[in-house]
């Protein structure tokens, strides 16, 4: 799941140039929507996951049309654009506040029961564990073919490596801006509902994860899929398995595991920021900058 | 309908000095220097965690009695004994306050350099930021589940500001407040005269291109090293007076969304000019109570509990709005010209002169 | 820009000294001040206390006409945001807007502490409904936590059932603020008090992401201490927590096989929505307590007339904040509008006050005395609580229904 979140920031990092806060708030938007649909149709958790997609894509591409287009072409500065990004996501959240507040959805669990499917040993797999992962799969695979093999793809491939080059030959800057933050939104949309199925939704859970998620991107250096997935896998593996060696073998307290992530970003950026890429030559297929 | 405009007023000049401060100290770092101090809060926080230390060990000692753990069971005789301290002694009481305000201040350069140093490393420029940012977050988390400084995530209460001893609640608020913005204009004359100096303009030239800077021969390490030194220094005081005000240090004050508010009022006051900075945080503060009392107002009709939830979209409204239409905020930068640039100027105008 | 910012300034301004109460001459307006996080993580809570606090108003008001006096409570809120810091600014602006004298709320002990100083400096009293950390029990203070029981019952309770279902160690995984960290604490001396075994506390942070790791830990320590003895799981988590918690605890075998208690937030029945979780939480033969069990005459009629009047039940902890603010109103009618009046006559009129779990009672801290909980588990035969037993604070024993 962090993977799918953090492959949104990475997205938008390399082509839009962004590093974007109001991320979690796509995520927490694509969450309350895939509530709403549950409680309409229940038991239907494929649909569940396209509407909640659908929901953030579209609040990616409202925040993008209203905001953040403008800024760009007034040539913001980054931080600018960090600021105006913070402020889309206190917007957001709030108004999800509004939301739930009117209809008393705090804290509710996307209504899927968890059954075993298949339980050998150590090895346990459950319905919903069979749910999150191939649909995390399957979009992951979606966006390498759509990357590597559409002409979208290729220019935002083309964005991603030198924005004004990409410009100069005659890619359509703007219409594939618009693509690229549908893509970031549905990524983010369908995590959120994922997610909601996985624990319970409130308007706070993108803001309270969106800095575990930004490790992952980190890690992963900001411009390789293939970096981004296993930078994800490696911040939810180091968050839980770190953390229980240090608390098994030198009794570290849990309440330091928020900690974890944010030490790993530091780490990387000060030690190592262009994240895993180029450790292994065969990271690069994965590639966004070539 | 009774508001008591005497003690709105000195609540609100109070929370402008405090606030007030930090902005100067943001506005520094990064209206004059250039550099993206997304962890404010962090530097706050040092100064509400030294008063937490300092008012539970040092003050008994000065007092010439035994500090009690102010955690656990004996954290009621804990209280007791800080606040007859503060009550009957005075002295004691502006002596603790004078050390903590010193040491807050030293920790938080020392943290403020530091941290300066991480910028070296990184790559991309909104990096420093993020690192900032989480630097702030991973102390916060620590301090949350650390006892021996502030009792953890309980917080340890009963901080009194130093004019306590002051039975009179309205003046001792009065006095504390007057301190707060007799602090605030110091601070502001020695921002105001440092961006002016020498040294203003070598920050901003850091600002604006740090290699050419470097190339000029300028230390650009040093230089930035020095600029947060100060800048942390500042928002530490600031955060013993944000301690003090409350009475009681928590972990679950100095979060992002003080850093952010801390921004909003930076931007909106104007980028590099101190005068911005002032404006930014009285704006501020101002749309806090006024919004706070309109709150009031409305659901005394009954409606409107929602109102709540609208103050934050209305922040960042705001600060949209500001960025879009007016990202050098309402108090720009003024032009600094040096005798020498008046000079070459006037030169100029003569010639064009001349020649028309 | 700069135009459309003095327009908004200004029509703040004049909304915010405009007086939008419909005032009549005649009759005496007293302001009860109500401080709640409206925003922030516990968000969720402040909407309906509010509700409950605007209903005994409601309630206050009808009688107060019906009798012919000129008095008339309003309530006025405001947000706390759910810190310290917010507390303090809260409470300070609706002392300084209306002259309330009387706060009630906010929600949380650290929320209480940040709003301390403010009003024992000024003669203001709190009546907080729902805190009940052990960092908050201060002798002498402004500040009376009425109704909801400080941690020291609710940890004794657990300890008693603890012994009483015959666990001889118990594994707590509490979340870290100060209110799990003081529940935790005195439950491992109170069980230990009680001849228990073995007490292993497990901490999480707040607002965690997801607690596998913890999970895991809980589990590993569930199995080595079943080596010397029956064992049981305390969560003391709040209901989101839960829910992660369950979701993994649901696949892990050591968690499924053992016996869970859990604190009175998990008496929920959102929770039992999911029929897996509901059949897991029967079959760890859940135990959970709560006030709400009918155990005074007032308790059904307060869910009828919040339900005629809000269109939904209310919610948890509701019921402490309607009892809060009758029991200040009814102080003040003694007393009158004065702090350090309302301050002496409380304890009293509390100790005269049948509330809508409990008759409010207060100790020498200003904190409630008089504690009677509910024991719940998962009906067998429906996902729903259902009451089992009973805790007497002033004996400390548990009885079992048969």
């Amino acid at each position: 799941m962090y993977a799918l979140m953090a492959l949104g920031i990475t997205l938008t990092v390399s082509v839009i140039k962004l590093p974007n806060f109001a991320h979690a708030e796509y995520i927490t938007v694509g969450a309350y929507a895939a509530l709403i649909a549950s409680q309409q149709f229940p038991g239907n958790p494929l649909l569940i996951i396209v509407i909640a997609g659908t929901a953030g894509a579209l609040a990616a591409l409202i925040a993008h049309l209203t905001v953040f287009r403008a800024l760009e072409k007034q040539r913001s500065s980054t931080y600018t654009l960090l600021l105006a990004s913070f402020a889309v996501g206190l917007i957001l959240r709030y108004s999800l506040f509004i939301l739930a507040d009117s209809t008393n959805l705090f804290d509710r669990r996307i209504q899927v029961s968890l059954q075993v499917l298949l339980r050998e040993g150590s090895l346990i797999i459950t319905n919903i564990f069979a749910w999150v992962v191939p649909t995390s799969l399957i979009l992951v695979m979606l966006l390498s073919l759509l990357l590597n093999h559409t002409p979208i793809g290729r220019d935002m491939r083309a964005m991603a490596n030198n924005l004004d080059l990409a410009r100069i030959i005659g890619v359509r800057v703007e219409r594939v801006k618009n693509w690229t933050w549908m893509l970031v939104g549905l990524l983010a949309g369908s995590s959120g509902a994922l997610w909601g199925i996985y624990s319970s939704v409130s308007p706070l859970m993108g803001w309270f994860a969106i800095l575990s998620v930004f490790a992952a991107a980190i890690l992963g250096g900001m411009s390789s899929f293939t970096g981004t997935i296993l930078g994800a896998y490696l911040v939810a593996f180091s968050e839980n398995t770190v953390m229980q060696f240090l608390n098994f073998q030198l009794g570290v307290d849990f309440s330091f595991k928020p900690a974890v992530p944010f030490i790993i970003i530091i780490l990387i950026l000060l030690f190592r920021p262009q994240g895993l890429t180029g450790l292994f030559d065969f990271l690069r297929r994965g590639e966004l900058r070539r | 309908m009774n508001i008591d405009a005497g003690a709105t007023l000195t609540a609100l000049l109070t929370l402008f000095g405090i606030y007030g401060l930090i902005a100067l100290s943001l506005n520094l770092e990064y209206g004059v220097a250039g550099i993206p101090n997304f962890g404010k809060a962090l530097f706050v926080s040092i100064g509400a965690y030294t008063t937490g230390v300092t008012y539970t060990r040092l003050l008994p000692l000065l007092a010439g009695q035994e500090a009690v753990s102010p955690c656990g069971m004996t954290l009621s005789t804990a209280l007791q004994l800080r606040t007859a301290i503060m009550r009957d002694l005075p002295g004691i009481g502006f002596v603790n306050f004078a050390v903590t305000i010193a040491i807050a201040m030293g920790v938080g350069a020392v943290v403020g350099c530091l941290m300066s140093y991480a910028a070296l490393r990184l790559r991309q420029e909104w990096f420093l930021a993020l690192v900032l940012l989480v630097g702030s977050e991973i102390v916060r988390i620590f301090v949350r589940g650390y006892e021996p400084i502030i009792c953890a995530s309980n917080g340890v209460s009963g901080i009194a500001q130093p004019f306590f001893f002051i039975r009179d609640a309205r003046l001792n608020s009065i006095m504390f407040m007057l301190l707060i913005l007799i602090m605030l204009l110091v601070v502001y004359v020695y921002v105001e005269r440092l961006v002016r100096s020498p040294y203003g303009r070598l920050l901003r030239a850091v600002r604006e291109n740090a290699e050419v800077a470097q190339a000029m021969g300028k230390n650009v390490a040093q230089i930035r090293a020095g600029v947060m030194a100060i800048g942390s220094a500042i928002a530490a005081a600031a955060g013993v007076l944000f301690a003090l005000n409350v009475g009681f240090v928590s972990t679950n004050d100095y979060d992002v969304a003080l850093t952010l508010d801390i921004w909003v009022m930076v931007v909106l006051g104007g980028l590099g000019n101190p005068r911005g900075a002032l404006l930014g945080a009285l704006l501020i503060t101002l749309l806090d109570r006024f919004t706070g009392i309109a709150a009031i107002q409305l659901n005394r009709t009954g409606i409107a509990l929602e109102f709540n939830y609208f103050r934050y979209i209305l922040l960042g409204v705001i600060l949209l709005l500001m960025l879009r239409f007016r990202p050098r905020g309402l108090l720009p930068e003024r032009r600094h010209a040096t005798l020498a640039y008046q000079a070459l100027e006037s030169q100029a105008a003569e010639s064009t002169g001349d020649r028309g | 820009m700069k135009r459309f910012l003095r327009a908004l300034l200004i029509a703040v301004f004049v909304l915010a000294f405009s007086n939008l109460a419909v005032a009549q001459d005649d009759l005496e307006i007293i302001t009860l001040g109500v401080a709640q996080p409206f925003t922030g993580p516990l968000g969720s809570f402040g909407q309906d206390f509010t509700r409950g606090i605007q209903l005994a108003v409601m309630q206050m008001n009808a009688q107060l006409e019906a009798a012919g006096s000129k008095i008339r409570f309003e309530a006025v809120s405001q947000d706390t945001e759910g810190t310290p810091e917010g507390a303090a600014r809260a409470v300070r602006t609706i002392v300084q807007t209306t002259n309330a004298q009387v706060i009630v709320g906010p929600l949380t002990t650290s929320e209480v502490l940040g709003a301390k100083q403010f009003v024992d400096e000024n003669g203001i009293v709190i009546v907080a409904p729902a805190s009940s950390g052990v960092a908050g029990g201060i002798p002498g203070d402004n500040i009376f936590r009425v109704m909801y029981p400080p941690d020291v019952y609710a940890a004794n309770a657990f300890a008693q059932i603890a012994i009483a279902r015959g666990y001889q160690n118990v594994v707590v995984l509490h979340v870290n603020d100060p209110f799990g960290n003081g529940l935790a604490e005195k439950f491992t001396t109170e069980f230990q008090a009680a001849g228990g075994g073995d007490v292993t506390v497990v901490s999480y942070a707040p607002n965690p992401i997801d607690l596998s790791a913890e999970a895991t830990r809980v589990s590993a320590e569930v199995a080595r201490l079943q080596g010397s003895g029956s064992t049981a799981f305390f969560c003391v988590c709040f209901l989101a927590d839960a829910q992660k918690l369950l979701q993994i605890a649901l696949v892990d075998p050591t968690l499924s096989a053992v016996e869970w208690m859990g604190i009175e937030n998990l008496a929920n029945p959102q929770l039992l929505e999911d029929a897996a979780i509901a059949d897991f939480l029967r079959a760890a033969n859940f135990i959970s307590v709560s006030f709400a069990d009918n155990s005074t005459p007032l308790t059904q009629p307060f869910i009828d007339s919040f339900t005629a009047e809000f269109g939904s039940a209310p919610g948890p902890f509701t019921n402490y904040a309607f009892d809060a603010a009758n029991i200040a109103m009814l102080t003040i009618l003694v007393a009158g509008n004065d702090g350090l009046a309302v301050k002496s006559m409380l304890p009293f009129i509390s100790s005269h006050y049948i509330g809508t779990a409990v008759q409010a009672y207060l100790d020498e801290n200003g904190d409630q005395a008089v504690v009677y909980y509910g024991l719940f588990q998962v009906s067998p035969d429906a996902p729903e609580f259902v009451a089992v037993g009973s805790y007497d604070g002033a004996t400390r024993v548990v009885t079992f229904n048969q």
